[in-house]
């Protein structure tokens, strides 16, 4: 977990950015534990962290964590160039994605003006999905 | 430039490698694909249009040496067609597999919620059969697999699903489209065109092909001049739209951009008012409005008058919005409704019922009705108390095995069910 600083109408905000590795909370208790299970949250006991296992709640598990952490969530996006976690609020097309806050693979803004951008996307791709 | 070829068809990635977006989803399909056998799940792809779901299982049997069988919504899908296309690749090794080097047969299922209605008839059940004895990899495509009548082919598949394509991928592609095709592009006309197609890489390349044959240096204008496009939004969009329209006159766009029945968007709306409208007063509010789209509903089905449905469509979307006061955040919304899922569980059991009640009514010249009124308690009664007497009544009746076990224990068994 990650805190950044988002700036909204001159105020700054503050937003938990959950990555990959998971994120740590407070003692949650019986019911919510069993709740963010339910909605697709695994708990590894080893890290002591809770992970993201399945996306199909998304919402939910948004509006679990809020209630938790009392402060607003979003999911870092990987960036498939250079393999660096981001928030969508730094992507200049924020406002026009239609998979927006989905964690998955994108490209970060330090990559978008890279030259060849396109080759070197199906390049990182192939060698992802493993061919 | 070629104007005589869809750009679609021109740049339809060859390879696995050349299709944007959804990587994780590739991933998922490969791994399936690579060690998939006998006896493993068939793989359930499904999205939005045009993010490369079918594109993705034609490159994956190109790329991997598969000889593809192809089924789509064109074709009629009865059982019996179903059978008789893939059923035989299904159950045997493709000859090809001895001389040219071809690793089998995969079988391509397209648009499998298309299937429904009495032109396909039993096609769902031909898809559960053949999943279960397939001797080859078989991959469903769906654009919504929220339908109750798929659940039983969710059960037997891996799901991968499939997202928008974002907004930095398809103007990369665009960029190298225009590349291509020799074009000069304002960035900004290609952000207002990425914009346009929502994350759909086929309406983007339709966009940019009918641009580029007016002109070849593409200005924000010239996109601008394209007509707007039909948006066609899922059951849980629609929702959202419904339940945080601001204004509440905006829920009523959400009608004319969701394909589903209106009743049963009712029922939708009906099951997650609880989980959306936390505030009891904005909750009793919405439902008060719900009922009265549910009386007009009444109205139109006993007096068939159709002028009533405006006025039950604005209660169920503007009524609903305008009975909020607090600002909420979405949920993950459900669907189907638990009504549908309630009779589907139930159907097996309901069927062994109306069974036991048939040869009751035939035995004992009672009608149905009156069966399942009169006699089905006190046989429950009997079969769970008396075995000796249940013995006798099951030969008398010629009762089956599942029909015994339902009247003793109030079950259906296992295999009934299935």
């Amino acid at each position: 977990m990650e805190r950044c600083q988002k700036l909204k109408r001159g105020d700054r905000r503050l937003v938990v950015v959950i990555t990959k590795k998971g994120i740590k909370l407070p003692y949650v208790g019986k019911e919510k534990f069993a709740e963010l299970m339910r909605v697709g949250l695994r708990y590894d006991k080893q890290t002591r962290m809770f992970r993201i296992e399945k996306t199909e709640y998304l919402e939910q598990i948004k509006n679990v964590l809020t209630e938790i952490l009392k402060e607003p969530i979003t999911f870092a996006q990987t960036c498939i160039i250079c393999g660096r976690e981001f928030p969508c609020t730094e992507c200049p097309y924020e406002k026009i994605c239609r998979s927006k806050d989905f964690p998955s693979y994108c490209i970060c803004k330090n990559c978008l003006g890279k030259p060849e951008l396109y080759r070197l996307y199906l390049e990182k791709s192939g060698k992802l999905v493993g061919l | 430039m070629s104007t005589s070829l869809m750009w679609t068809e021109k740049y339809r990635p060859q390879t696995v490698g050349e299709i944007i977006g959804n990587d994780e989803a590739k991933k998922s399909f490969i791994s399936w694909l690579k060690t998939w056998k006998p006896g493993v799940k068939a793989a359930l792809l499904y999205g939005p249009p045009g993010v490369g779901k079918t594109t993705l299982v034609q490159a994956a049997a190109k790329t991997f040496s598969y000889d593809l069988i192809e089924m789509n919504a064109s074709d009629t899908r009865t059982a019996e067609k179903i059978m008789r296309v893939a059923g035989h690749a299904a159950s045997e090794d493709s000859l090809l597999t001895h001389f040219s080097g071809s690793r089998g047969t995969l079988i391509l299922l397209d648009e499998v919620d298309g299937i429904y209605g009495r032109e396909d008839q039993g096609g769902i059940g031909a898809i559960l059969r053949l999943i279960r004895e397939s001797k080859v990899p078989i991959v469903l495509v769906a654009n919504d697999i929220s339908d109750v009548r798929l659940r039983d082919l969710k059960n037997e598949c891996l799901l991968i699903p499939f997202h928008h394509v974002r907004p930095p991928l398809l103007l990369a592609l665009l960029k190298e489209l225009c590349r291509r095709e020799g074009l000069e592009a304002e960035d900004e006309a290609l952000k207002i065109l990425v914009n346009r197609c929502e994350g759909d890489v086929r309406s983007a390349i339709n966009d940019l092909q009918s641009i580029a044959e007016r002109t070849k240096h593409i200005k924000v204008e010239d996109v601008e001049r394209l007509l707007p496009r039909d948006k066609q939004i899922t059951v849980q969009e629609a929702l959202k739209k419904i339940f945080l329209a601001d204004p509440p006159s905006e829920a009523r766009k959400a009608l004319a951009e969701v394909n589903i029945d209106f009743e049963l968007l009712h029922q939708a709306i009906h099951d997650n008012l609880p989980y959306q409208y936390k505030d009891p007063e904005d909750l009793a509010s919405a439902y008060d409005a719900l009922s009265r789209a549910d009386l007009y509903f009444g109205r139109i089905k006993r007096t068939k008058d159709w002028g009533f449905l405006s006025y039950a469509l604005e209660q169920m979307t503007v009524g609903v919005a305008a009975s909020r006061k607090k600002s909420y955040y979405p949920v993950g919304y459900r669907f189907p409704p638990s009504k549908l899922i309630l009779l589907s569980k139930s159907k097996a059991e309901r069927e062994l019922k109306d069974k036991i009640c048939s040869l009751i009514a035939e035995k004992c010249h009672v009608s149905r009705r009156r069966a399942t009124m009169d006699f089905l308690p006190f046989l429950k009664a009997i079969f769970s108390s008396n075995l000796e007497e249940a013995k006798k009544i099951a030969s008398w009746l010629n009762l089956t095995d599942e029909m015994v076990d339902y009247l003793s224990s109030g079950k259906v068994s296992k295999a009934k069910k299935r």
